[in-house]
């Protein structure tokens, strides 16, 4: 398991004239937590797209568990999707199906189990992410946006897969809910064994769960621990970390394992 | 060879059941496992254990199967130890163990009978419910309108001659396209029916009386509900997703008097003029196609017409016009108001927009027809 499980390499992205990413490698090993970050219109939410497929890079190979995506036939694709979930922003949820519903989606989509083990493993999926079983037949709409996001990562675990793409999972939530779902994240990963990528702006999730940060700066990307990436003295990062809210996040994990 | 072997065997001696567990117990495989626990061996067993050693692969599907085999045995108060799970699954099996009480509570859905009653009743409740608040919204307007017209400086007038721009020159082509085809089709069965009794002529009095009294209104108030009504919906409705007329009321200008009026009046100028247009290319319509299958000439077209459709005629169906556009305007921007939370809700009502203001047109047109030959006109 010394390949990493996640492989860019040499990533050039463009929009027309516009170049997003010039030449993006980034190598993520098995069973870590990895955040990316960058400043608004950096194209973190592109790179995580191009991960998964959803946009073809201009240049440069990704490699997900082994395999190129670029020259998979559609089967192969298919078949790898099974291993990535994908959690949106808001969810992403499909507003005309229930909760179960939207849970066993790519469960009946795929495999052939029969109903009552696809309501137990929902119900285990709620469970996973902190969500009580009675949450199974309501509707998006009547969801609370943090719920929203736990169902959505739910349904991302539906097919048990080995990577998990999350996108910014704690925007909009309050300080408490955002540090149950960091708290989430770390025992998902733990004990189902993912490889997690976030993308987030969020300095708490990244000092208190990533075990590595990617940042997107002038169209490359820089990757190491919070403490790497501060001896770089690059003046985006010192600004994004050296900033107040980076100061105290920092502070705060220090302060957390004096205690111990 | 038994297809168990593949994921576990039993092995039961002297009251004690030893399951071999093995392989992948993974989401792919969980339907066959699934099956083949539930023939596990339950007699004279006191004690089972489940070794794990050979477990090769394991998801939450798979510990939650093996927690099953559990609950299984413990049903019937037959004790369960587990041994040698190997290290790597010990977090995962740890906490899918730990959850309890999991399952989805039964979903019961009512009685067909029942459920059908119970969904006239509502949606009977909910129409009465949205007919006050319309007529409700319908007060507020007429008042807001008042004020503004006795307070012309303040009134917005860039928005209104916006509107008028959008709602009315820009949808000139699609009338004036649809309205001459019509007439073309109207002369063409009006035609063929009444060529049979030599009464060619009498073509042109169909055409000239139905476009004006009714087909020419009746078909812009159609295209304009489902152009511009859905279009104002969607509008005022996204710009309540995006909270801009909460925005607005913080700012204390009435939502009312900056979005729902100058829509309003500008559609109720617009809209006779478009129907005068739609009118008038529903006669060329109608022209073009005497001449092209009766060989009546335009010259003649137009004699006959004069003869034949009192000016009346165009007055009726214009007077119905700025009540439509009233109506159009109304509902789209009641509609759009009604928009909360979700972009699905801006699809929602805008249907819902289009449709309610086609059944008030077509209902009040139907008024309009009783009044006018009750008034003899």
């Amino acid at each position: 398991m010394t390949n990493p499980i996640i492989s860019l390499a040499h990533i050039q992205t463009r929009f027309g004239s516009q170049i997003v990413h010039e030449d993006v490698s980034l190598d993520i090993p098995y069973n870590q937590i990895y955040g990316l970050v960058g400043a608004s219109g950096s194209g973190k939410s592109v790179l995580l797209r191009v991960m998964i497929g959803l946009i073809k890079p201009y240049n440069g190979n990704v490699t997900i568990l082994g395999k190129d995506i670029q020259t998979l036939n559609r089967h192969e694709k298919q078949k790898l999707s099974f291993d990535i979930g994908v959690s949106f922003q808001n969810g992403a949820l499909f507003s005309s199906l229930n909760v179960a519903q939207n849970i066993q989606m790519p469960m009946k989509e795929y495999l052939d189990l029969p109903q009552n083990l696809m309501d137990e493993l929902t119900g285990l999926k709620l469970a996973l992410v902190g969500l009580s079983p009675d949450t199974a037949w309501k509707y998006p709409s009547q969801l609370s946006g943090g719920m929203r996001k736990r169902v959505g990562i739910a349904r991302a675990l539906a097919l048990d897969p080995k990577i998990l793409l999350l996108d910014e999972p704690t925007a909009g939530l309050d300080a408490i809910s955002a540090e149950g779902f960091d708290t989430l994240i770390k025992a998902l990963q733990e004990s189902l064994n993912l490889t997690v990528v976030i993308v987030t702006h969020d300095i708490d999730t990244l000092v208190a769960i990533c075990d590595k940060v990617a940042v997107l700066v002038d169209r490359k990307i820089i990757v190491g621990t919070i403490e790497e990436l501060l001896e770089l003295n690059h003046p985006w990062i010192n600004d994004y970390f050296g900033g107040m809210r980076g100061q105290n996040a920092l502070i705060g994990k220090k302060l957390r394992s004096a205690k111990g | 060879m038994d297809k168990t072997i593949t994921y576990f065997s039993q092995l039961t001696e002297k009251n004690e059941s030893i399951i071999h567990i093995k392989g992948k117990w993974v989401l792919s495989e969980a339907t066959a496992i699934e099956l083949l626990i539930q023939n596990l061996d339950k007699k004279n067993i006191k004690k089972v254990i489940l070794n794990c050693q050979d477990l090769k692969e394991l998801d939450s599907a798979g510990s939650w199967l093996i927690k099953t085999i559990e609950k299984i045995y413990k049903k019937d108060n037959i004790n369960v130890i587990y041994t040698n799970l190997p290290e790597k699954f010990q977090n995962l099996f740890t906490r899918i163990h730990h959850l309890d009480d999991i399952s989805i509570p039964l979903h019961q859905e009512a009685p067909f009978i029942e459920k059908t009653l119970v969904s006239i009743g509502e949606k009977t409740i909910i129409a009465w419910k949205d007919g006050l608040d319309l007529l409700g919204f319908f007060g507020e307007v007429l008042t807001i309108s008042i004020r503004s017209i006795l307070r012309p400086l303040k009134f917005r007038w860039t928005s209104l001659f916006y509107h008028i721009r959008i709602m009315g020159f820009d949808a000139l082509p699609i009338i004036g396209l649809l309205t001459f085809l019509v007439g073309i089709v109207l002369a063409y069965q009006g035609a063929t029916q009444l060529q049979r009794f030599g009464a060619d002529i009498y073509t042109v009095n169909l055409v000239g009386i139905a476009t004006l009294r009714e087909l020419g209104i009746l078909l812009s108030a159609v295209i304009i509900a489902g152009r511009t009504g859905s279009a104002i919906t969607a509008q005022i409705g996204t710009m309540a997703v995006n909270e801009e007329i909460d925005a607005l009321k913080t700012m204390g200008i009435h939502p009312l008097e900056i979005l729902v009026i100058p829509r309003i009046f500008a559609l109720m100028i617009a809209f006779p003029l478009l129907t005068f247009f739609g009118n008038i290319m529903a006669l060329i319509g109608g022209g073009a196609g005497c001449w092209m299958l009766l060989n009546i000439h335009p010259y003649e077209y137009i004699i006959q017409l004069k003869q034949a459709v009192p000016l009346s005629a165009l007055w009726v169906g214009l007077s119905k016009a700025p009540v439509f556009a009233f109506v159009i305007a109304l509902v789209g921007c009641f509609e759009g108001l009604k928009v909360s939370g979700s972009a699905e809700s801006v699809g929602i009502h805008t249907t819902k927009s289009v449709v309610k203001s086609l059944f008030i047109i077509i209902v009040l047109d139907a008024v309009f027809s009783v009044l006018f030959t009750y008034f003899d006109i």
